[in-house]
């Protein structure tokens, strides 16, 4: 808990909820991120957890409550303004562009801070040029870092799934956040796939300064990787705490954990 | 970006070719010289439409009308003010004196078109897919009953004509290279690589800090300032613009090339373009009837159509993405044995 007191607080959640029609998918949820932190968002099918991270990336704005990032009040912002301001996410199940080459994924990405105009672009000005092949290398980069360089040149979709899922994170990262939303990295991968992700994660995280939320069914990643965890059941956060105390966590148990770890 | 080598290449063909333009200028008859103008527009017409529809995938059925826009801004601009007092005396004064030249008046055809873009593409590009496509096919209905209706500015139902014969060779094909060069710059930018990806996943494009609705409005904007023009260079090769030149017809026709040609693909208009003004041509003498051997082949009206409409058929069946799919065309082929012999070396 000392990190929690050393690093000031990136991202603060104060009681979003989100209703659909009849539906509370999330209701007052909360969260005080510190910088560098990783914690991890856990709890049954349809228990809300993709849909906070909706509301955090302003995929819908929620029905109730506030979204402050790195002390600004963001709460209701189109997506494109908030990427811009440092949340990055990847999706649940896997939105790359697909006809477009894995570079251009991340060039696409890269491309966020970007300054020549259109009357630059249309003349391929100097600046064009030079900022041009800039976004290039950082794309590399990206690509570099997680190990996918060698595929640049292929379409998203010809690639392997667990290839997929890492070029989304390539594509996340390249937009410079400050904080990274991860749903479901390790989904479909295999153990030793899952294992490889977890030490890409940390060294990401390390790498770029990240703060991350992990959604993640996978137990041993999410034990491994968080220092914090929350639960998530019907929409209500059911349990805060270290990887330790949830495990140990009766009420977690019974809704959560004594299905996964039975099935795992 | 080219390389050196290709810049060198495209500008030895831009040489050829437009050299080409010029012996074919001086030798062929009137009706063949209007074909390759004919192709020139539709190649302007089909490029810019395959920016907005192909590459942003913004699916606008809009463009014969922003073709009308510029026709007709372009013809009343042109005329020369002899003219004008007696085919549009009814004009507002300050219209009515002023004659302004041809490449002025195309550029404002073209940026009045962008401007129509502008106004109605705040409301319509929220919509998606066919929502899309019928309110754009609406727009084009509106200019038309708008048209028709203003006659005292555009001489209603029955149209401008006398327009002085501006449009040649040059005109035109100076356009499509300006054209062409404009959408690939585009293309190979940020803003098209913002266009590309909101073709692919609006919503994941969002995500990575990508303004849909400006990037939206670029293509739209641009594809309709070059239908603009493209619609400006038509009216003066026919010397008329009426209203029932700019229907839902001549759009179709504008969509049925792009496809053909391949939507995602600058390469593709050409060829969609190219192939659908000549072929049509060429199927038409079908219809004349012929006599062979004292045997009188009776004039099979429709029969282009028929065979037309078979072949589009048979393009979307095997080449659902149309001929060149998302190709580009590049000078690689003649490099080819320059990097084998690269790579022989590096072994
Ligand atoms: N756009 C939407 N419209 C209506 N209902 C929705 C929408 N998005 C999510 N829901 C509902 O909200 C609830 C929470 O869904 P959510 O996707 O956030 O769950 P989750 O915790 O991510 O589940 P999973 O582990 O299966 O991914 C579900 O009942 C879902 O059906
Ligand atoms: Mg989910």
């Amino acid at each position: 808990m000392d990190t929690v007191k050393k690093n000031k607080i990136v991202l603060s959640v104060e009681g979003i909820t989100k209703k659909f029609k009849g539906l509370v998918a999330v209701d007052n949820y909360n969260l005080q991120l510190p910088e560098g932190e990783i914690i991890g968002l856990i709890g049954p099918n349809g228990a809300g957890k993709t849909t906070v991270f909706n509301m955090l990336t302003g995929i819908f704005p929620p029905t109730e409550g506030k979204i402050m990032l790195a002390g600004s009040d963001i709460t209701g912002f189109r997506p494109d303004h908030i990427v811009q301001r440092g949340i990055a996410r990847t999706f649940q199940n896997i939105r790359l562009f697909s006809n477009l080459s894995v570079l251009e994924n991340v060039v696409i990405a890269a491309q966020i801070r970007k300054k020549y105009g259109f009357i630059s672009t249309l003349c391929s000005s100097a600046s064009f040029t030079k900022e041009e092949n800039e976004l290039i290398t950082k794309a590399e980069e990206y690509l570099e870092a997680l190990g996918i360089a060698e595929y640049k040149e292929q379409k998203a979709k010809n690639l392997a799934y667990g290839i997929q899922r890492k070029l989304e994170i390539a594509r996340a990262l390249a937009t410079n956040p400050l904080v990274l939303l991860l749903d479901e990295p390790a989904a479909g991968m295999n153990p030793q796939e899952s294992i490889d992700l977890m030490h890409t994660i940390r060294k990401l995280k390390d790498e770029f300064n990240l703060t991350v939320i992990l959604i993640e069914h996978d137990m041993k990643v999410v034990m491994n990787l968080c220092e914090r965890l929350q639960v998530l059941s019907y929409g209500k956060i059911l349990a805060e705490g270290t990887p330790e105390e949830i495990r140990n966590n009766k009420l977690v148990i019974d809704a959560y954990l004594g299905r996964s770890t039975a099935s795992a | 970006m080219l390389s050196r080598r290709d810049k060198l290449y495209t500008g030895i063909a831009l040489i050829i070719f437009l050299g080409l333009l010029g012996i074919l200028n001086n030798t062929l008859s009137g009706y063949h010289m209007r074909l390759i103008n004919l192709i020139g527009i539709n190649i302007i017409l089909v490029v810019s439409l395959n920016l907005t529809n192909g590459f942003c995938g913004v699916f606008s059925l809009g463009h014969a009308g922003f073709m009308a826009v510029g026709a007709y801004v372009s013809a009343i601009l042109a005329l020369p003010l002899t003219k004008k007092a007696l085919v549009l005396p009814e004009l507002p004064t300050w219209l009515g004196s002023i004659e302004v030249n041809f490449l002025l008046s195309l550029i404002i055809g073209g940026l009045v078109a962008a401007f129509f873009a502008l106004l109605i593409g705040y409301p319509v590009l929220r919509l998606s897919g066919h929502y899309l496509a019928v309110a754009t096919l609406g727009f084009l209905i509106i200019i038309q009953v708008l048209i028709t209706q203003l006659s005292h500015i555009t001489r209603g139902a029955r149209g401008i004509n006398g327009l002085i014969s501006y449009t040649n060779v040059w005109w035109v094909w100076g356009t499509v290279i300006v054209t062409i060069y404009a959408v690939w710059r585009i293309v190979n930018s940020s803003y098209g690589r913002g266009m590309l990806a909101i073709r692919e996943d609006d919503l994941a494009a969002e995500s990575l800090g990508i303004n849909l609705t400006s990037h939206k409005l670029l293509a739209f904007c641009v594809g309709a300032f070059f239908a603009g023009v493209g619609g400006a260079l038509w009216g003066h090769l026919i010397t008329v613009v009426n209203p029932l030149s700019f229907d839902s017809n001549r759009t179709f026709n504008l969509v049925v090339m792009s496809v053909v040609g391949g939507m995602g693909s600058i390469t593709g208009g050409v060829i969609g373009a190219t192939l659908m003004t000549i072929v049509p041509e060429l199927l038409r003498n079908l219809e004349v009837g012929i006599t062979i051997f004292g045997m009188s082949i009776p004039p099979l009206y429709g029969l282009s159509q028929i065979i037309l409409a078979g072949a589009l058929i048979l393009v979307i069946f095997f080449r659902p993405h149309g001929l060149v799919g998302n190709w580009e065309f590049n000078w690689n082929f003649l490099k080819k044995s320059k990097n084998i012999s690269k790579t022989t070396q590096n072994l």
